[in-house]
């Protein structure tokens, strides 16, 4: 699934359909500083996440990592600098491609699919019903033909070790 | 399920369905665990796929990354007057006709970003957002570019300028306070 992404946004990339790229982050981007900046602070560090992103796709970097990994980093360095009122002055071009490796291997380890991955099984079924399908409870039910309760704690469970996982 | 749980499952399943939920709201229902949420919810966005870009979000980046104000951009897209955004925050807010004018005024700034939607109250935002078929975010963080005349307007010597008399403050209203008091 990951990798359909990564190989989608690189075409995107390639045939430089810049603004569809970023519109595939835009939720996230939105999402992610609003989750950590409570305040409407939250929606400048958003901007300028995305205009940040738009002037380093302008000019015309090919990163070694794929595109989700960039548009990551790009925003924990803004969260980081608004979070803690220090700015990074680092850009991205000015920072080595090891660098995003290195963030790559971070972001890998977080990967949804790959965390759901290491649940039990019956959690793991529930998990990828709910995160990666998109069922609700009782299409999760009746897809596994178990009790809509066992499905709840199932997802209960699941939550308390993806909360071990993801923190 | 705490509350936490279930309003981390309800977003994170949201997201996953090619929704757009709006984080705030997830963090305001979350109360004294608003803060264990936001963590959750930052490291699930990390890890998950994201999905196809919405229209709505494409609209919203070429608006923002061309400097065109996103409200503008939204409501030329759909086709829609600017007189039909006042009925309709006529119409949803209670305000009287006899106001219209003022209400537009009003609109025109937050349409041209001259007008900060950070200081424009939650009700009258969503209305303009359900009217354009959007979400709030969509908008809210937009700025307008600073003008020459901004711009020049900083660095005017003060001390050379006349003495400025007091101005007269007219009584705030209704509506003012909906457009400037903020949240």
């Amino acid at each position: 699934m990951r990798d359909a992404r990564d190989a989608e946004d690189a075409r995107l990339l390639e045939a430089g359909e810049h603004e569809t790229l970023l519109a595939t982050y835009f939720d996230t981007i939105v999402g992610r500083c609003r989750a950590r900046i409570y305040g409407p602070e939250a929606e400048d560090v958003a901007q300028d996440v995305l205009l940040r992103l738009w002037r380093e796709l302008r000019r015309g970097r090919r990163y070694t990592v794929p595109y989700r990994v960039v548009a990551h980093k790009v925003i924990d360095w803004k969260l980081k600098e608004h979070l803690s009122g220090i700015r990074h002055d680092a850009s991205p071009e000015e920072i080595p491609d090891e660098a995003f490796e290195e963030y790559a291997r971070t972001v890998a380890r977080l990967d949804l699919e790959a965390l759901i991955a290491q649940l039990p099984e019956r959690q793991r079924q529930v998990a990828h019903l709910r995160y990666l399908t998109g069922l609700d409870r009782e299409q999760i039910a009746e897809t596994l033909g178990i009790q809509p309760n066992a499905v709840d704690q199932a997802l209960h469970n699941a939550h308390k070790k993806l909360k071990e996982l993801l923190l | 399920m705490s509350d936490v749980e279930r309003l981390f499952d309800e977003y994170a399943a949201a997201f996953t369905r090619g929704e757009r939920p709006d984080v705030r709201m997830y963090l305001d229902l979350a109360g004294g665990g608003r803060e264990e949420l936001g963590l959750l919810i930052d490291a699930f966005l990390q890890a998950a796929p994201a999905p196809p870009p919405s229209d709505e979000a494409l609209r919203m980046v070429g608006a923002r990354v061309s400097g065109d104000a996103p409200l503008l951009a939204l409501r030329k897209q759909r086709a829609a007057r600017r007189e039909e955004v006042v009925d309709e925050l006529l119409r949803t807010q209670g305000w009287p006709e006899s106001q219209r004018e003022k209400v537009k005024t009003y609109y025109h700034q937050l349409e041209s970003g001259l007008l900060d939607a950070r200081r424009v109250a939650l009700p009258v935002l969503e209305a303009v957002a359900r009217f354009l078929g959007v979400h709030v975010a969509d908008f809210e963080g937009y700025r307008a570019p600073p003008t020459p005349a901004g711009v020049y307007a900083r660095v005017v010597d003060q001390e050379a300028l006349p003495p400025a008399s007091a101005p007269e403050i007219p009584e705030e209203d209704e509506i003012d306070r909906a457009f400037h008091s903020g949240r």
